[in-house]
């Protein structure tokens, strides 16, 4: 075994391998499940927990709360994380039991109060892994990104085509517990397809909610502070939310207070990047601004119907730009004036607005927003809202949003569609906004044009 | 303890930095320590599963000593031996298939019995290497029997034997005959040896890690929904994917055994030689898991008769072999439709003696070629897929033309399909015998493997698959 010869040969071959490693290839993959390794299957106790779902580990740095309230302080935020007994048995674990303070922040989403036959799957794949395997991704992960594996048709693009590995960008604190996340090109409409998927058949599960009532004020009779709010999320992503799984946040937080729990309502305005999950710079301002209320929390205001205990934030959100105009008089007036208006299965293409390219240009409007509500009567087949421009009949930028990831039949709900003007229009361009409808029966009404300059 | 892991590094690290040192004594350190370090190395994985190796071992041991003290109940002893291998076999392997088959049996009758239920929970898990280790255990009391083998007195040698590290879990299966004599001699590793064993292990790794390990996504997919793809060309790719994922999972765990045996001064028997690249099912058997083909002639298919009672009795023992050889890869139906599709294609072989035949034709040496590995391929199809209803599915996609093309977006697909063209390619090496022809000779060879071995270890290290258990830890 101890050959010059082989000793020569492995470490030549180790330190070219490892050039590459160093060189070429990302390990964002392995540090992220290090993260949630460390979370897991590590020993330490904290001061503060802060817990929920995948808009809690992407959305909430610690720093902000280990700074303000000089508490030490962890993330446990996992993928589909769920206020179920695995999660508070890790709450548990995790809490230290001497200090004199000690905090729990719950980040309650709909999702995390509904039903899965394997909950809180990520908890459990890391309380299930291998000793062996959590030792090489504790200790032995500096190493080991000395000579990762990476796929050879990935390495080949990065190598030859200057591909990047990833459109997402993905920064893991391991001590914290957060990933500081964003896509290269954000897609507002991206995290809507998954989450209809997960909410088809899945509704808020009331015992659930019962036993997580129980365990707040279990935590709070054992001298735990336990506050609570809504992660913010995308106005589509809010609706789909509230539509398809009966989450009533006034129900939710009335409860939590009874419980023993102090609610946190949040003020900010803040940008996601896939219409679920904050931006890096926002997830900072809003672990600021709840650590300055949790700093600042006074038990003698009481919870009431002015309360503003949500903050719809939207992807790319209007509200960073000055509004030009608001008005339904853009929307063609014979259309829409009456107020309802019914479009039938038979009804294809149905305009929302034609909007004169002069008038973007000359005002120099950069982004245009839709908000309208919607009816579906009958959802068949494909629905969906585009925008696209043409070019002397050549389309020269396209966008759209799949309505039936949103819409739940029967229900009015709020649409709002966005999308950047492009840079190349001119005056001979065709801008057009309208719903293409294949068999289905709708409703339309109070539609509001936004434009931002 | 996985070969493929990195705990396995560092065991075998200090396994071979302390050898040099035990390996001199000609007491009973060296064989405490060997004994130690295998149970280590298969304790790793589960503890308590060593008490029936050890128990197992046990019965085998002194049944062994009796068969030569007490000659006048010789078979006596062979049988409690033989029972205690395969009632363990029967117990930790085949349980849940027969009782499942016996509830299905009853219920014809409408009787509800529910046998699963009388199967203590712990018979659920599958004892790593079981019918590895049982068959090389086996051997020893068969051959003390017939007189081939002399038992050992020392406890020691006969664990040293039993446990041996490399071999233990997946073969190859090492008769006592063999190995123990190499065991009891005291000697210095060459240099040769040295870089032999390292290119084994080298080309081990390289066959597991970076070629099956890369299949397999691709493999995987497919059979955890056959009903997702009806593309001809997928199946075949597939299938083409699972032939060499299995040889080269299976062979490069061979090949690392015997390269960490050549480290130890140990010499284990070829266990595949390029099967592939036969043209004939014959042939095809004298290349494919040398040690269990052999292992079957030797205590199966000779003691039925072999072929020394007339030809219809041949074809019944090769018959009752293959099906055998099949049910021991597996406690289901699909492993016996393998063994059977094989023992039948070796009967038609017999019968019509066309591989013969084709061989005096032009290209008649490549049609026989390529006739045996559809044959070879669509048996692995019984073999991988979860069901009998599946592997129909997947052999009507793979018969019937579906021209459909939209793999080829596949990012698995395409993945795999690059080390399934390696592993081609490598076999189409060997079939034209390249190597004799190449300038792989004399001085040339020795830069040439400088080469190839530094590539090979770049290629473990930066396209290492997703690390994944040797297929044949499962039987």
């Amino acid at each position: 075994m101890f050959d010059k010869r082989i000793i020569i040969i492995v470490l030549s071959a180790a330190l070219l391998s490892m050039w590459v490693s160093v060189t070429f290839i990302d390990s964002t993959a392995d540090l992220v499940k290090q993260l949630f390794v460390f979370k897991v299957r590590s020993n330490n106790t904290y001061d503060m927990i802060i817990a929920g779902d995948s808009r809690i580990y992407r959305g909430i740095s610690t720093d902000p709360f280990e700074d303000n309230l000089g508490l030490s302080c962890i993330n446990l935020g996992f993928s589909s994380g769920l206020l179920e007994p695995q999660m508070y048995q890790l709450i548990d674990k995790k809490i230290a039991i001497e200090p004199d303070r000690k905090i729990i922040l719950l980040g309650i989403t709909p999702h995390s109060l509904t039903h899965y036959s394997y909950p809180n799957g990520h908890i459990q794949r890391m309380n299930e892994m291998k000793s062996e395997e959590v030792i090489d991704y504790l200790y032995l992960l500096p190493i080991k990104r000395l000579f990762q594996a990476v796929n050879i048709i990935d390495l080949y693009e990065m190598v030859v085509n200057g591909k990047t590995w990833s459109d997402y960008i993905q920064i893991p604190y391991k001590r914290q517990g957060w990933i500081a996340s964003d896509y290269y090109s954000r897609r507002p409409y991206s995290a809507l397809e998954s989450y209809r998927k997960t909410f088809d058949n899945r509704t808020i599960d009331s015992l659930m909610l019962d036993a997580f009532y129980v365990q707040v004020q279990e935590w709070v009779n054992r001298g735990v502070e336990v506050y609570g709010f809504i992660p913010p999320s995308s106005a589509n992503i809010e609706s789909l939310e509230r539509t398809f799984s009966g989450f009533s946040d006034e129900k939710v937080i009335k409860r939590f207070i009874s419980s023993g729990g102090k609610w946190l309502g949040i003020d900010g305005v803040y940008k996601s990047y896939d219409g679920s999950h904050m931006i890096k710079e926002d997830a900072l301002t809003l672990s600021a601004e709840l650590a300055e209320k949790i700093n600042q929390f006074d038990d003698d205001v009481a919870f009431d119907s002015s309360f503003n205990y949500r903050h719809n934030y939207i992807a790319d959100n209007f509200f960073d730009y000055r509004i030009y105009n608001f008005s339904e008089s853009n929307v063609n007036d014979s259309t829409f004036s009456d107020g309802v208006r019914n479009i039938y299965p038979n009804e294809q293409n149905i305009p929302l607005s034609n909007i004169a390219p002069e008038y973007i240009i000359e005002n120099n409007i950069t982004k245009i927003c839709f908000r309208f509500k919607v009816k579906a009567n009958t959802l068949k087949k494909k629905l969906y809202v585009i925008s696209q421009v043409t070019k002397d009949n050549e389309k020269i930028d396209y966008h759209n949003l799949n309505l039936s990831w949103v819409l739940k039949e029967g229900e009015w709900q709020t649409i709002n569609y966005q999308f950047d003007v492009p840079k190349n229009l001119d005056k001979s361009s065709v801008m057009e906004v309208f719903i293409y409808n294949i068999e289905n029966d709708l409703q339309i009404d109070d539609i509001e044009v936004f434009y931002f300059n | 303890m996985l070969f493929n892991s990195l705990i396995f590094l560092l065991f075998g690290f200090l396994f071979f930095t302390l050898l040099p040192l035990v390996n001199k004594q000609k007491n009973n350190i060296r064989w405490i320590f060997l004994t130690v370090a295998s149970f280590f190395f298969y304790g790793w994985w589960d503890w308590r599963f060593l008490f029936l190796i050890i128990g197992s071992g046990l019965i085998d041991y002194i049944a062994g000593l009796l068969i030569i003290k007490s000659y006048r109940y010789r078979t006596l002893f062979l049988v409690i031996s033989l029972l205690g291998n395969l009632g363990s076999l029967a117990a930790f392997k085949y349980s849940g298939f027969f009782a499942e088959n016996f509830n299905k049996l009853f219920a014809l009758f409408d009787i509800a019995i529910d046998f699963n239920d009388q199967i203590p929970p712990f018979m659920s898990i599958l004892p790593v290497g079981i019918s590895f280790y049982t068959f090389q255990s086996m051997s020893y009391t068969i051959d003390i029997y017939r007189g081939r083998l002399k038992p050992t007195r020392n406890i020691l040698h006969f664990f040293s034997y039993l446990a041996l590290f490399p071999q233990l879990v997946a073969g190859p299966i090492v008769r006592a005959r063999d190995l123990l004599p190499q065991l009891k001699r005291v000697r210095v590793v060459s240099k040769q040896e040295n870089w032999n064993g390292f290119y084994l292990i080298l080309v081990g790794y390289f066959k597991k890690v970076v070629l099956a390990d890369n299949i397999a996504p691709l493999v995987n997919s497919a059979f955890n929904d056959v009903g997702a793809h009806q593309s001809s060309l997928y199946w075949w790719v597939v299938m083409f994917g699972f032939a060499f994922q299995i040889y080269f999972d299976f062979s490069g765990y061979s090949d690392i055994a015997r390269g960490l045996a050549k480290w130890m001064g140990l010499h284990f028997r070829l266990n595949f030689n390029h099967p592939y690249v036969s043209t004939s099912i014959r042939e095809f058997w004298t290349r494919w898991h040398i040690s269990l083909s052999t292992w079957f002639r030797d205590y199966v298919y000779i003691p039925l008769g072999g072929s020394r009672k007339g030809k219809f009795r041949s074809h019944l023992n090769m018959w009752i072999t293959m099906i055998v050889s099949g049910f021991w890869h597996g406690a289901a139906w699909n492993f016996v439709i393998w063994g059977a599709l094989h023992a039948f294609y070796n009967s038609f072989e017999r019968v019509f003696k066309y591989e013969k035949a084709l061989k005096t034709i032009r290209f008649g040496k490549e049609i026989s070629w390529i006739l045996v590995l559809v044959q070879v391929i669509i048996a692995w199809v019984f073999f991988r897929a979860e069901t009998f209803t599946d592997a129909i599915h997947v052999i009507k996609n793979m018969l019937l033309i579906n021209t459909d093309m939209d793999i080829i977006r596949d990012g698995v697909f395409n993945n795999a399909l690059i080390f399934i063209i390696v592993g081609l390619s490598i076999e189409v090496f060997f079939y034209f015998n390249l190597k004799s022809k190449l300038a792989f000779r004399g001085r040339n060879k020795e830069y040439f493997q400088y080469f190839q071995f530094v590539l090979m270890i770049i290629a473990i290290i930066l396209f290492r698959g997703k690390g994944q258990e040797f297929i044949y830890f499962q039987f």
